[in-house]
């Protein structure tokens, strides 16, 4: 521990603001130090100074004070978050109808045989009958079968199973080590779930 | 009841408590605003737009913390803004021969009337005023540090929640401030140091 470690830790050691073993030392060495006594005992004799010096009494009472603040608002408390509801702007509408749009239309795109991008009309939607003519006529059967409206990305997913599990009466076929669907089969029609007999 | 009557109760209500606790800590904000400012104008001043700050935000105030700790936080701010918007903090020296509004020269600087409390008689007024102006030769962070540590008696935890700074940077304005202040005291009263009790 040298002195000048020491110096600069004497107003902490004076205020008792340092660890007790660190306390210690520096006690300790003050002891020893001629030189550290002498700046410990100017920067004690500061601190008394401050320590003495008289309240300053003011020349108004408080009642100056409460008087103005009679005449101030109070600021309107905010959530805790931070933002201030008001009712949606125009911009915002636009915004939630796009978003809207997008969820809805996610899951077209494999269907139709042009990019639901380009064939964005009102006609494209799944409201419009299964008699449309921009509905796919390949396999028109496969337009009657329900479809999700919004397949959600992270969609826990039918998927062959390779073999039956014996344990649940009603299993629905799953890969245990996959979980979720591999994109290149988000569009593809969701097997039923498969009833299973187990003995009794 | 209806929704406003709750809310006026409720208003109230938080005007009776900070008009108990502006009663209750307004010596002690003004004394912090006076050795802060080295004025009594400037402290005023400052004591009064702090409380009209506190109560517009009184609703943020976190009742588990002291009111004085929260007060000395806006008000340091408020001094720091202030300090860095003059530039330069015009500091008045109490000797210095000043001219009214009213164009009457040679009238020194009323001082606040300081209490006659026998206790406190033990530092003659030389000293009190020659230590009233070495802080103000602090540069204003240090002189925030040395006077929550010093004169309001807070501990380094919270003079760093005030400050919103870390304890190591407390330690150390404090380690500064007091080295500077005591060289300025030492300048013009050498005899303050000598060894013995202070007199």
């Amino acid at each position: 521990m040298n002195c000048r470690y020491v110096q600069s830790r004497l107003s902490a050691y004076l205020d008792f603001e340092l660890s007790g073993d660190e306390q210690q030392l520096i006690r300790s060495h003050l002891e020893e130090c001629i030189e550290c006594s002498c700046e410990f005992e100017s920067l004690r004799r500061t601190k008394q100074l401050l320590r003495q010096m008289p309240i300053v009494k003011p020349r108004t009472g408080p009642e100056q004070v409460l008087l103005r603040v009679r005449q101030a608002q109070p600021a309107t408390p905010r959530p805790a978050w931070g933002i201030r509801w008001h009712p949606p702007r125009a911009w915002q509408y636009a915004g939630g109808f796009a978003l809207a749009a997008a969820i809805l239309f996610w899951g077209r795109s494999a269907d139709t045989e042009t990019s639901p991008m380009t064939t964005a009309s009102p006609t494209t939607s799944y409201f419009t009958p299964a008699s449309n003519s921009l509905l796919p006529t390949v396999a028109p059967e496969l337009s009657a079968v329900y479809r999700p409206y919004a397949p959600n990305l992270f969609r826990r997913t039918a998927y062959p199973m390779t073999e039956p599990s014996l344990l649940p009466s009603v299993s629905y076929p799953m890969d245990p080590m996959l979980g979720y669907q591999p994109v290149s089969e988000w569009n593809s029609i969701p097997s039923q779930p498969k009833f299973i007999e187990t003995p009794r | 009841m209806t929704h406003t009557a709750v809310a006026q109760s409720m208003d109230d209500r938080l005007q009776r408590e900070f008009d108990e606790l502006v009663y209750r800590h307004y010596q002690q904000a003004y004394n912090l605003a006076y050795r802060l400012t080295g004025n009594a104008a400037d402290a005023e001043d400052l004591v009064q737009e702090a409380f009209l700050r506190a109560y517009r935000f009184f609703e943020r105030y976190d009742r588990s913390m002291p009111f004085m700790n929260w007060f000395s936080r806006i008000l340091t701010n408020l001094y720091i803004d202030e300090y860095r918007r003059r530039g330069r903090l015009r500091t008045v020296s109490i000797d210095e021969v000043y001219s009214g509004e009213d164009g009457e020269e040679g009238t020194t600087m009323d001082l606040p009337d300081t209490a006659p409390n026998p206790l406190e008689l033990a530092l003659s007024n030389e000293y009190i005023h020659a230590i009233h102006e070495g802080l103000q030769y602090l540069s204003p962070e240090f002189r925030i540090a040395v006077i929550l540590a010093d004169l309001e008696g807070y501990s380094y935890e919270e003079i760093a929640e005030i400050t919103k700074t870390s304890i190591g940077t407390v330690r150390s304005r404090i380690h500064r401030g007091r080295k500077q202040l005591r060289d300025q005291i030492k300048k013009r009263h050498p005899n303050l140091f000598e060894r013995g009790d202070l007199k």
